[in-house]
């Protein structure tokens, strides 16, 4: 439980922060900075040995001259479980957060637009991502100092510092991605596509954040947190395209799962597509401290799409899992997913746990009655009326049907 | 019975717009069909005579399940003259399509709910030449959900907004130019935009629809289909706009 010594800073603006826009006008976050302190992570090393699953960073800081370079935990062997999100749903928070703040960072600055012509260094990163299996690799560090970033899209890595010198075994490449690596006439957008489901969405935003993917002269860096976006929107776009013309689900249903301090309840409702995430985050949780709970909620349907949700990342993460469920089913339908937050999420670890829960959420539908019981399933269970928060809500109590004139 | 393909593709391309599968009654004066959306928001009643059909032999009456969006894989192969063959026993319907042989199987009748037409009372009605129609709907599906018919002593008017006031569509449709205009009173009514889009693009082979409107009431449309061979009424309840 965060005891926050930063009252006046209202929770709201915290929320819509994240830990992302410094809206509080200090110049790092506070609410991290705190967990940082408390990792005990060590930072006074200049070298790091390991295997790296493979991994790669690239921040947003100083964009378009980015920090880029691998990372890897000094761990050797079969690491690969360390970039597999999708294989950490029964993980603990503790165990993730531990895993993954152990993934150290070497990096070299390079401006977005080298990826059009990689030199030496970029190449060897890419060489490195495209590895089948974790590679043996060292980081020697120029300096001490090492930079700690943190952004709620992205899972947590550990301490970074300019590198000196970067070192890695060669390794076999894996013949899917290579494919696209070194298709440089397919646009990014096509190179996505054709990834995706043939390989771990996880390689796909790291070829995409490394800028190896999309027509050559094209091809740029990619702040990691932005990348997974770009993944989930590019995957999500395309899918919605197919499934608006889906026969509507022939009756409503409801789905729950719960993990890591994240309680989900979701619903499709038979009707033209549309998506809603409402996210209600606890008084106690990580981004409000004691200062009261706060919802959020962001609405698209299919001419009026979402691109700026004040949710952030997790929308679009949240869709994607339920849109591949509709395609799989041959269905479409009107989409609520509402999220609770709770005191026992205590690191943002990244929007990964919104997709892979939701995911694990879709393989198990109950049939509900209507919409408003959807609504008191929530309210017995979590004490908030959410009607008035939902637009879907709203539609659907606007939307007559023909049994009210007597069918 | 034999059919021509664009007959029975038309068929499945406006009920596709509401259900995957349909009950489909084969009477000995042609073929009925019931159908409405798993939201109850929308219904269509269709009825293609025997007159459409090359030929059209019946024992009795047939009540059938069938997996619209199979057939319409089958149809897939065919050519808009080629004529079909159908036949059917208790468990599966066939097409032959020259020497091309497909059969799916039928789904249980009694699992399929067929719903019971509202008599829905409007007090205005006007007859018009559907282009226009599909033209006011197709420009406010650019920017909207929800249109809106408004109809007035002179005139009916199918409009939308955007996202913002300066975003709008308006199709006015003048008295002069509907074949007939019939009006009781001023009424409007709000639709889910893709229940109509759907349901105007699959037809392909009218002229001519008569649209009836209500004061936040439902909307009926009706049309021939296949030359006056077959007729088609739409239902679709409305949305109250809680502005």
């Amino acid at each position: 439980m965060i005891n926050l010594d930063f009252d006046k800073i209202p929770a709201s603006l915290c929320v819509s922060c994240k830990g992302t826009k410094m809206l509080c006008g200090k110049s790092s976050c506070p609410i991290l900075a705190k967990f940082y302190s408390s990792s005990k992570l060590k930072l006074d090393v200049n070298h790091i040995e390991g295997s790296s699953p493979p991994s790669v960073f690239v921040g947003s800081y100083g964009y378009p001259k980015v920090r880029i370079g691998p990372s890897l935990p000094p761990v050797s062997g079969n690491t690969e479980i360390y970039e597999r999100p999708d294989l950490w749903v029964r993980m603990s928070i503790d165990s993730i957060a531990g895993m993954r703040l152990s993934m150290y960072r070497g990096y070299k600055l390079l401006s977005i637009n080298e990826a059009s012509s990689p030199g030496n260094y970029l190449s060897e990163v890419h060489d490195l991502i495209l590895s089948s299996k974790p590679v043996d690799a060292e980081i020697i560090y120029a300096y001490g100092e090492k930079r700690i970033d943190l952004s709620p899209e992205t899972q947590p890595f550990g301490p970074g510092g300019y590198l000196k010198k970067f070192e890695h075994e060669g390794s076999s490449s894996d013949s899917t991605l290579e494919r696209f690596y070194y298709d440089g006439d397919i646009s990014a957008n096509d190179a996505v596509l054709n990834l995706y489901g043939n390989t771990s969405l996880y390689s796909i935003e790291k070829m995409l954040s490394a800028g190896m993917l999309g027509k050559q002269k094209g091809r740029r860096i990619v702040p990691t947190r932005w990348s997974i976006t770009a993944v989930d929107k590019i995957v999500s776009d395309s899918l919605i395209k197919e499934i608006r013309y889906f026969p509507y689900l022939d009756k409503i249903e409801y789905f729950h799962f719960s993990n890591i301090g994240n309680d989900y309840y979701i619903s499709i409702i038979p009707g033209p597509y549309s998506f809603e995430m409402m996210e209600n985050w606890n008084n106690g949780s990580i981004w409000t401290g004691n200062r009261g709970n706060i919802i959020e909620s962001d609405y698209e349907d299919f001419k009026r799409r979402e691109l700026n949700p004040s949710i952030g990342g997790s929308f679009f993460a949240a869709k994607l899992p339920i849109l591949d469920h509709m395609k799989k089913r041959n269905i479409q339908g009107q989409i609520i997913v509402s999220r609770f937050i709770g005191n026992d999420y205590t690191l943002p670890l990244g929007v990964w746990q919104v997709r892979e829960n939701v995911r694990a959420a879709m393989n198990k539908a109950e049939g509900i009655e209507n919409i408003d019981q959807y609504f008191s399933i929530i309210n017995l269970r979590k004490g908030i009326d959410l009607r008035p928060f939902s637009k879907t809500y709203q539609i659907i109590k606007n939307q007559r049907r023909l049994t009210d004139y007597g069918v | 019975m034999k059919v021509d393909a664009k007959t029975i593709r038309e068929f499945s391309n406006i009920i596709i717009t509401l259900v995957p599968e349909a009950r489909v009654d084969f009477k000995p004066e042609g073929l009925f069909s019931k159908v409405m959306d798993p939201a109850h928001v929308a219904m269509i009643a269709l009825e293609i005579n025997k007159e459409a059909f090359q030929e059209y032999v019946l024992d009795g009456e047939e009540n059938l399940g069938m997996d619209i969006d199979k057939m319409r894989n089958v149809l897939k192969l065919s050519g808009p003259n080629d004529i079909i063959d159908i036949k059917f026993d208790g468990k599966k319907i066939s097409f032959k399509l020259g020497n091309l042989n497909v059969s799916t199987p039928l789904i249980d009748p009694s699992s399929l709910t067929t719903p019971k037409i509202p008599t829905i009372e409007l007090p205005n009605k006007i007859v018009t030449d559907i282009s226009y129609l599909s033209t006011g709907i197709k420009a406010a599906e650019g920017i909207a959900e929800v249109v809106t018919f408004n109809i007035r002593a002179e005139e009916l008017k199918i409009y939308s907004k955007g996202e913002t006031d300066s975003e709008t569509t308006e199709l006015t449709i003048p008295k002069s130019m509907a074949k007939e205009f019939i009006y009781t009173s001023d009424a409007r009514s709000s639709f889910a935009l893709d229940y109509l889009s759907k349901f105007i693009r699959s037809l392909e082979s009218s002229q001519e629809i008569s649209i009836s409107v209500g004061n936040d009431f439902p909307l009926r449309m009706e049309a021939n289909i296949l030359n006056g061979k077959g007729r088609v009424t739409f239902l679709l309840a409305p949305r109250i706009e809680s502005i």
